[in-house]
């Protein structure tokens, strides 16, 4: 079975930062490394790929929009439908609001 | 075919001829690299001529991963010989930033209104995904900036959205970046005229049919992106400019028209009340201010598009770019605007600011000129205040079309207690001075540079000569200077 690599960023995983270093199961979005295409999903993250042996590669970039040199881990859970690809209500910046 | 041009490609083609346009034959990734190669020739061209060191524009002819026909392109409107070749103009180059302003003025009183023609005439029609069989991911969509929050298929476009309550139908440019193979979502700011008519379903809960026709005609294009003022129809106005109807053709799962001759055309609704993350994206303002954010999605019912299509983009980011035409137009339009309030001045918004200073040269100062002009332009061209946040009055005497001028005027005319004027306002999410909140909040001060002489100087006692080969040597002097000058053997 051929592994795909995935990206995400510090945005996104805003807030999910303990569920993260638990190993917790989080609903979140990546999106495919070459395409770009976006996908929703629950997926275990780790910052650790050591940690997640079977997970699949997940590039970080930075607020600033860096890619950080090193990737993290992740294992897809499940793949929710396409009609979830749609975030409704507020941004992780109310907070600023 | 010389101007008014219905098909980008006739120009593309002529722009080739004459040495603005190269096509190039390597094999070019649509991720990043494209973008990279796009952005270089404008920060090397700097809205220049290609003979007076601009760069051309680009065609990208094998792009990786895509069919042999698929195509991109980029810089068609980033130099000044191209946008002078758009518009038909035979006059003094050097004046063209000036002259061409009043070709929107005359477009704006004479519109024409857009032709429609018969789909198995339009070339935008000539291929055509429907329902299921929608699929962004035909196209080259480009990663342009490294970082941008997507892959933003639409950007060197307009959108075609109605106002659900007349027959104002704005085409305006907006960024959009795929989502999913048949979603997109992008900036809709509250100020612009698509997001006034957003609001207006959003407060009905209705669905907003939307057109998005990428690559179209480059007046279209340029005109996409300027304060045309509300309830007037760009579509009318570009007649104007053309002096000629321009050929449109109904869409296919809505009643929009669209440019007949565009490369690409998206068309879907926008719904109510939904968001997906959109952004970030390096912006013209030359940097990535807009943090990403839940903005509205785009479903797309439908994609009709040509043969061999050519995928449009514009790497906008540290100026001069593509920004060059927007300048010369919407300046055009505030000359307009003033005018009507009967204050006579010059108009240039500063390419080289980012596009985001406006310069206005005042024949006539009343007490508050500068304030009066700020308001003016803020007030009459709602889309201004999103867009431009510094606003430079001077005297008549200065030349606002060179940028050396415009920072000598402010390092010496602008008096730091009274010529500084701070003003709360609403901004856009692309404000790079703003703070976070308030580019999210939209609303950031602008601040108005009052460089005009105060009236109650004696001209001849309290204001200062300005000391140039022009002004502060006898004429008689300086034709005799001009005479001798190969003389002297300079």
């Amino acid at each position: 079975m051929s592994t795909r690599e995935w990206e995400t960023m510090d945005e996104v995983l805003y807030g999910y930062e303990r569920k993260i270093d638990a190993n917790e199961v989080i609903e979140t979005y990546i999106v495919d490394h070459e395409t770009y295409e976006r996908m929703d999903v629950k997926a275990i993250i780790s910052r650790d790929p050591a940690k997640l042996p079977d997970g699949e590669k997940l590039w970080v970039r930075d607020f600033k929009g860096r890619l950080r040199p090193e990737p993290w881990s992740i294992k897809i859970v499940e793949v929710l439908t396409p009609s979830s690809s749609v975030d409704i209500g507020d941004s992780i910046w109310s907070e600023v609001k | 075919m010389p101007f008014p041009y219905d098909d980008n490609r006739v120009f593309m083609e002529e722009c080739e001829k004459e040495g603005m346009l190269v096509t190039v034959k390597k094999e070019v990734d649509w991720n990043l690299e494209a973008g990279a190669i796009a952005r270089r020739l404008a920060e090397q061209g700097l809205g220049r001529a290609v003979g007076a060191g601009g760069t051309p524009a680009v065609i990208f002819d094998k792009i990786k991963g895509f069919p042999k026909g698929f195509r991109m392109a980029s810089q068609l409107n980033s130099g000044i010989d191209r946008i002078v070749k758009l518009f038909g103009y035979k006059g003094d180059p050097n004046k063209a930033k000036s002259d061409l302003q009043q070709v929107i003025r005359y477009a704006l009183r004479n519109p024409v209104k857009p032709i429609r023609i018969d789909p198995k005439d339009a070339p935008c029609k000539q291929n055509k995904m429907v329902g299921d069989e929608v699929n962004l991911y035909k196209f080259p969509a480009p990663m342009i900036h490294d970082g941008d929050g997507g892959r933003y298929i639409v950007g060197w476009a307009v959108t075609a959205t109605k106002d659900p309550d007349s027959n104002w139908v704005n085409w305006g440019t907006y960024r959009a970046m795929i989502i999913n193979k048949n979603t997109m979502s992008g900036l809709i700011i509250p100020g612009q005229h698509i997001g006034k008519i957003y609001r207006k379903y959003e407060e009905r809960n209705e669905p907003m049919p939307f057109a998005a026709a990428i690559c179209p005609d480059g007046i279209t294009f340029l005109i996409g992106a300027c304060p045309v003022p509300d309830f007037v129809n760009e579509a009318d106005v570009i007649g104007g400019l053309r002096k000629k109807a321009l050929p449109v053709v109904k869409c296919e799962t809505n009643d929009l028209e669209v440019p007949a001759f565009a490369e690409i055309v998206i068309e879907g609704v926008v719904p109510p009340r939904l968001r997906a993350w959109e952004g970030p994206f390096g912006e013209y303002t030359g940097y990535r201010a807009s943090p990403r954010d839940p903005r509205p999605i785009y479903q797309v019912k439908a994609i009709t598009y040509r043969n061999d299509p050519i995928l449009a983009f514009s790497p906008v980011g540290v100026p001069v770019d593509e920004n060059l035409g927007n300048a010369i137009l919407s300046s055009g339009m505030a000359v307009d605007t003033l005018e009507r309030l009967g204050i006579q001045a010059r108009v240039w918004k500063v390419p080289e600011a980012g596009s985001c200073m406006v310069v206005v040269a005042v024949k006539r100062p009343t007490p508050n000129i500068a304030t009066m002009i700020k308001n003016a332009l803020t007030s009459e061209m709602g889309q201004f205040a999103v867009y431009n946040f510094k606003f430079l009055i001077v005297n008549d005497d200065v030349d606002i079309f060179d940028a050396n001028k415009i920072l000598w005027v402010i390092g010496t005319r602008v008096h730091p207690r009274r010529g500084i004027i701070i003003s709360d306002e609403i901004c856009g999410p692309l404000t790079p001075y703003a703070s976070l909140e308030e580019r999210l909040k939209m609303n950031a001060p602008h601040v108005t540079f009052d460089a005009t002489w105060p009236l109650d100087w004696h001209p001849s006692i309290a204001v200062p000569p300005v000391s140039s080969f022009e002004t502060i040597f006898p004429k008689d002097l300086q034709d005799k200077v001009l005479s001798n000058w190969k003389e002297y053997g300079l």
